[in-house]
């Protein structure tokens, strides 16, 4: 009887195991499946935010950003502050973003547009565009 | 059948194979949920800032389907939303940027945790990928949230 005993533990030991190593393959299996198919977010972006004068401007049209505006849009808060941070090389910056991130700024600000608006935040003038690698 | 081995024994060997199946998948699932409380808690503590961002749309259709309407208990359960769609949060820009049929209605700060619930509230079908049509007030609205 003992060794039936045995052989019942270590069978049902193995069918623990089993299941475990099965369910949880199949489960990251399936997640990487669907996060590759999806792609999740796309391709990886970048906002590029250049420092323009006004005589740049011509008859592009003009946003005026606001404090609210870039508490709701971090990635452009970012892109301006790091581009206005340093006045003695070319005022540029290059921030990454999430492709929900670049939708939402196409919306509200058209910077992945033909003729993407120029922004003005405290009296600075900047145009932007969007890399895609 | 072999010396020894009766049918009861086949029956007690095989339930009790079962059992541990069973037990083994109670395990993986109950892994996995603690796996996603400490992802998001460790996220939490991270310093990233996800956000809920409410676009607006104008050509929708009902017939399409997918359109859910907005409730006040949607509005207290999400109070993030509530303040985007009709609160302090709301900051609409222009119909001229991007697609001329929607627009960018706002957006706020939200925790990892209110991130995933809104995603899995009003985010893409799971099968289809399709985002669900939030109707309020004579409006729709999608809800995009991110995940830094």
């Amino acid at each position: 009887m003992e060794p039936d005993r045995k052989r019942l533990i270590a069978v049902g030991i193995f069918a623990f195991v089993g299941v475990v190593l099965l369910v949880a393959t199949v489960v990251l299996t399936c997640t990487a499946l669907v996060t590759l198919i999806t792609g999740v977010d796309g391709l990886p972006q970048e906002l590029d935010v250049r420092v323009v004068g006004e005589e740049d401007l011509q008859n592009a049209s003009v946003i005026h950003l606001t404090d609210r505006d870039l508490k709701q849009h971090p990635v452009l808060a970012s892109a301006i502050r790091e581009a206005g941070s340093n006045p003695n090389v070319v005022k540029s910056a290059l921030v990454p973003m999430t492709g929900v991130e670049c939708l939402v700024l196409t919306e509200s600000c058209g910077v992945y547009t033909a003729n993407a608006p120029i922004l003005e935040y405290d009296g600075v003038y900047y145009a932007t565009r969007v890399l895609i690698h | 059948m072999e010396e020894g081995k009766k049918p009861g024994n086949r029956f007690r060997t095989a339930g009790f194979v079962v059992a541990c199946g069973l037990i083994g998948i109670v395990a993986v699932v109950l892994g996995f949920m603690l796996a996603d409380a400490l992802l998001i808690y460790a996220m939490e503590g991270s310093g990233g800032q996800p956000m809920l961002y409410v676009m607006e749309r104008t050509d929708v259709q009902p017939e399409w389907g997918m359109v859910v309407p907005l409730t006040e208990k949607d509005f207290a359960d999400h109070p993030a939303l509530d303040a985007v769609i009709r609160g302090e949060e709301r900051n609409p820009s222009g119909w001229e940027w991007g697609m001329s049929d929607r627009r960018f209605i706002g957006g706020t700060n939200v925790s990892y945790a209110e991130s995933r619930a809104l995603q899995d509230t009003y985010g893409p079908d799971r099968e289809t990928w399709v985002y669900p049509h939030l109707e309020y007030g004579g409006a729709y609205y999608l809800v995009v949230t991110t995940w830094p």
